[in-house]
């Protein structure tokens, strides 16, 4: 039986984007080296996922196994290891050696914690490429406005009550909303049934778990959490910036709170990107995690595993060293900035 | 479309040729990836999917159909043969389905467990069917406080297990209440009671509980009576065969119905589990039981019935979530939301109207994968149920072995092998005391599922976004219950004979009392949310210190006293969890093999050359399993680490 045409339509699109963003993308890694090429032949790479199989992190390693084995000509095979909200893949991820390496994929935010002053966790590791930037997205039922006046908080269901301060409530104070958080949802699914039950108004999640979500009809984006519009989420309006939720609703307010509100909503917007970032143990040597640099960006960059991620629905952007560096780097410089106001934000969201 | 139209276009599909290839190819592997532990449902199907990426939609949905339909019933056979579930959802049935077993009815067991399990699947898909045009609102009927409900429903069939006083049943449930509560609060993410552990903050594990309690606690149990029963061959008895088996199960239509509902039900609610369905199931069958319920626990063939029809009528229930909503409400539920994406199937109203033949396909594959996996059961069973003819002392190593592995498939950590051990030690210790152990398991299996939602009520209350007793679903399993409770009220025997409490109720008693005690105190202490631990630890502890006070001033001692002697399989188990973070696991079951057939024996040992010869090789084929195999990243041990670290200096 045929595919449906909308379904077909979703994945030529995507494919079509993402060849797009890989040929204009200015940010070109360091070529292989044969050095390089050849310091992993006949070793062992381990590609380390640190949630559940199946998911998207997954799906993006099963589809760089392939193409990262024949850049190197090491074994290349693929572990989940979960457990400890992701501190036991970490700690088999940061273990690693420069023999036989293990790259992990997983965001920043698994092993940070926002709110605690002096945090160290993220140094035990190197990012080496970014896989793709996504935005997190409002889902409500259809007819919901974010900019609506409302006369009780803002519900949001989250998983756990300081996943998502940044995207929910600090994107909610910046419109001026309070909100209050239903922690205790087990995984992406049942926060979105929550919203369909009328339990909650709002949760967040990627943009492409949103677009799927939206496809039922029974859901449907209502915020990009983001500077600027995306072409993938059409009429969806976004926070922040030129033309944002938030540059509307304070049309009518003092000009110092109006640059206050925008102010947040930009840093709301910078923190919550999902950053899915391939990262290095930091105990790895420099020409170690340049050589797996390299070699990585090699991967993500080619046809092969855009391909296969984009078969899959995942987006690909790639990113080299420096840039998904500069990119964690900017999101630490802002919740460092912001943590008193999150830590307050947690405290109304939790009342 | 018509849905009889649809249903015939699916059948179409399942029946075309070579399509029908597909499903059958799709159950003979899940049935290899249950039967052998090394290989994780989810990542197969996780491979599949990237594999199939090509493949016509129809050809998937009768692939992942049939592996979601995931030939559940070969876990019920090794649980059967040998004490092993293979998975959590099987765990129920090896309470009266591997005495059978050892009673040389293993045919009668088998047997009887695929057919439950065809008859279970059909009710599952029938209703799933039958749902269909109505299942999205009503899914939506299901939120946290429907679910609370259902979990305070099943936890009331504890109360029906027979042949042991209500007080200790009641001790035990909050036991394995306080065991699910380890690990992270689950709104606020918070340790608790990991004591520093960071690795508890995920809990314990339903598989290193399950087969601590129940299959280590056996080998232990095997190994400390190996001079007993060493050389005993067990014979097929005269009623045990295949036909007595399938007819038993056609015997017990109520039962049947009764837990494919309760199966179907489980199955619709995201998030519950085969596990709960297998041991509510069970835990009904007991509490409806009419005639003799002593059997129970002991070889009762509707013990067999009942888990095994709950858990394939699961399957049906569970894909509702995913092709009403594209919302996973399982594991499985995960890959099938993927695939829908992948292969431009959209769920919700176009899977239930012009795509509605695909969703046919999909459940009508799942149908057959749980018909065939119980057809080639059926035709297995001569052969399988003469591995029980075996001695047990031949039988206790590999069991352990397998076990060992299908613990450390699951995290691929070794803590959960330390989570085996003391629940392994736990549940032998419980037995042979006279302590019951479904209490706990059932209540460990309800507990998270029944805190989380405790928390998401109590915050939706207070936010004044949902009203209890408002939801017409909310009533009627609220009556449910108490009918149930009150049911049973009327019907529990008084409890079996009166036993004297003895010196090791006042031990186990005293030991759970300060065990309680000490989590009391840890609570108080935590900012956390406290209200439901602290409650629990102290009823526990109030439960519990009537047997440490009544039992100390007994003169009864306890069970007779084994013949003393060193015990090499138990020794062997203790040093596992301290041997492998030390040498690596590896080399920690070489060891594991030396001591066990070394220590303790009766008879001639064997030359300890060749046993040394055969501990190195099992390490070797271990280490190349976890690593080749299993893909596992166990840590090397940190001898052999400080060894190397001490050369390369």
């Amino acid at each position: 039986m045929a595919r449906s045409l909308k379904g077909r339509r979703v994945s030529v699109v995507m494919l079509a984007v993402w060849l797009l963003m890989v040929m204009s993308s200015a940010r070109a890694g360091e070529p292989v080296s044969d050095a390089c090429r050849n310091a992993y032949r006949d070793r062992r790479i381990t590609l380390v996922v640190p949630y559940a199989a199946g998911g998207g992190y997954d799906q993006y390693a099963r589809a760089m196994a392939a193409p990262l084995q024949r850049v190197s000509g090491a074994r290349v095979t693929v572990s989940n290891v979960v457990g400890a909200g992701g501190e036991i893949g970490a700690k088999a991820i940061a273990d690693g050696d420069a023999v036989n390496p293990r790259l992990g994929l997983f965001e920043p935010g698994l092993v940070i914690e926002s709110l605690k002053d002096e945090d160290s966790s993220l140094a035990r590791f190197v990012p080496l490429a970014l896989i793709t930037t996504e935005r997190q997205v409002w889902n409500a039922r259809p007819g919901f406005d974010p900019a609506a006046r409302r006369e009780r908080p803002l519900v949001a269901s989250v998983t756990d009550l300081q996943a998502n301060l940044t995207e929910i409530a600090l994107a909610a104070h910046a419109l001026g909303l309070p909100s209050r958080f239903t922690g205790g949802y087990r995984g992406s699914g049942d926060r979105l049934a929550a919203v369909m039950r009328g339990e909650v108004d709002v949760t967040v999640n990627s943009t492409t778990t949103a677009i799927k979500a939206a496809r039922s009809g029974d859901l449907k984006p209502v915020l990009l959490i983001s500077d600027a519009p995306d072409p993938d989420l059409p009429g969806v309006p976004h926070l922040a910036g030129r033309g944002g939720l938030v540059e509307r609703v304070t049309a009518g307010r003092s000009a110092g709170e109006r640059a206050e509100a925008m102010r947040i909503a930009a840093q709301a917007a910078d923190i919550s990107r999902v950053l899915r970032t391939v990262f290095v143990s930091a105990r790895l040597p420099e020409p170690a995690r340049a050589c797996l640099g390299s070699l990585v960006w090699e991967v993500l960059s080619g046809d092969e595993f855009g391909r296969a991620a984009s078969a899959v629905g995942r987006p690909v952007l790639p990113e080299d060293r420096k840039a998904a560096q500069a990119a964690i780097d900017r999101m630490l410089d802002g919740l460092r900035v912001n943590r008193d106001l999150l830590r307050r934000l947690l405290h109304e969201a939790t009342r | 479309m018509p849905l009889t139209d649809a249903l015939a276009t699916g059948l179409g599909h399942l029946l075309s040729w070579p399509g029908i290839l597909i499903p059958i190819l799709g159950t003979l592997l899940s049935m290899v990836v249950s039967f052998l532990p090394g290989i994780g449902a989810a990542s197969l199907m996780a491979v599949m999917l990237v594999l199939t990426l090509s493949w016509d939609p129809v050809s998937v949905l009768l692939l992942f159909g049939a592996l979601t339909g995931g030939a559940t019933f070969m876990g019920s056979i090794t649980a059967i043969l040998f004490n092993i579930p293979g998975g959590a959802p099987s765990a129920a049935v090896l309470l009266d389905g591997y005495p059978l077993g050892r009673q040389g009815r293993a045919r009668t067991a088998i047997a009887c467990a695929a057919t439950a399990s065809a008859l279970g699947s059909v009710f599952g898909v029938v209703v799933l069917v039958a749902l269909l045009p109505v299942v999205r609102p009503f899914l939506l009927e299901f939120g946290p406080v429907e679910r609370l409900l259902l979990g305070v429903w099943g936890l009331t069939t504890i109360v029906a297990v027979p042949n042991t006083p209500p007080l200790k049943s009641a001790a035990m449930a909050v036991m394995g209440l306080l065991a699910a509560m380890v690990g992270s609060d689950p709104a606020t993410g918070e340790a608790r009671w990991t004591f520093g552990i960071a690795v508890l903050e995920e809990g314990f594990g339903t598989i290193p509980v399950l087969l601590g309690l129940f299959t280590l606690a056996e080998l232990i149990g095997w190994a400390r009576g190996y001079r007993v029963d060493a050389g005993e061959a067990l014979a097929a008895g005269e009623r045990d065969s295949v036909r007595a088996g399938i007819l038993a199960a056609f015997r017990h239509p109520g039962l049947v119905l009764r837990s494919s509902v309760i199966g179907t039900l489980v199955g619709i609610v995201p998030g519950v589990g085969g596990t709960v369905a297998g041991f509510v199931a069970y835990g009904q069958a007991v509490q409806s039981a009419r005639g003799d319920r002593s059997r129970f626990g002991k070889g009762d063939i509707r013990g067999v019935i009942a888990p095994e029809a709950a858990v394939d009528a699961k399957d049906g229930g569970s894909l509702l979530p995913a092709v009403a909503f594209g919302l996973p409400g399982s594991e499985a539920g995960v890959m099938l939301v993927s695939v829908f994406a992948v292969h431009g199937m959209v769920p919700g109203v176009p899977m239930l109207n012009e795509q509605l033949p695909m969703t046919m396909t999909l459940i009508l594959a799942l149908l057959f994968s749980n018909l065939l996996t119980s057809v080639v059961g059926v035709l297995l069973t001569p052969w399988l149920a003469g591995l029980t003819a075996l001695r047990v002392d031949r039988l206790a190593l590999p069991v352990l072995f397998v076990s060992i592995l299908a613990i450390v498939q699951v995290n691929g950590t070794l803590i959960d092998l330390s989570v085996a051990a003391v629940f392994g030690i736990l549940g032998y210790l419980l037995k042979r005391h006279g302590w019951p152990r479904v209490p706990f398991v059932i209540a460990f299996v309800l507990g998270e599922f029944l805190v989380g939602n405790l928390h998401l009520t109590q915050r939706l209350v207070e936010l004044g976004r949902v009203e209890p007793l408002q939801r017409p679903v909310t009533l009627v399993i609220l009556g449910l219950t108490v009918t149930s409770m009150l049911w049973m009220y009327r019907r529990t025997q008084p409890g079996g004979p009166k036993r004297a409490a003895t010196r090791s109720d006042a031990v186990i008693g005293l030991v759970c009392a300060a065990v309680c005690g000490a989590l009391t105190i840890a609570s108080l202490s935590s900012d956390g949310p406290r209200s439901l631990p602290v409650i629990s630890a102290m009823l526990g502890f109030l439960l519990m210190l009537p047997f440490a006070l009544r039992g100390w001033s007994s003169t009864a001692s306890g069970p007779a006293q084994r013949p003393a002697g060193a015990n090499g399989l138990f020794l062997g188990l203790l040093s596992l969890p301290l041997a492998a973070p030390a040498f690596g696991l590896p080399a920690a079951l070489g060891l594991l093999w030396l001591i066990a057939r070394r220590v303790g024996r009766g008879d001639a040992p064997r030359p300890f050359v060749r046993e040394l010869i055969l501990a190195g090789l099992l390490a070797i084929g271990a280490a190349w399993l976890f690593d080749e195999v299993m893909s596992l990243l166990l840590p090397n041990g940190w001898i052999p680490e400080l060894a190397i670290d001490l050369w390369r200096r």
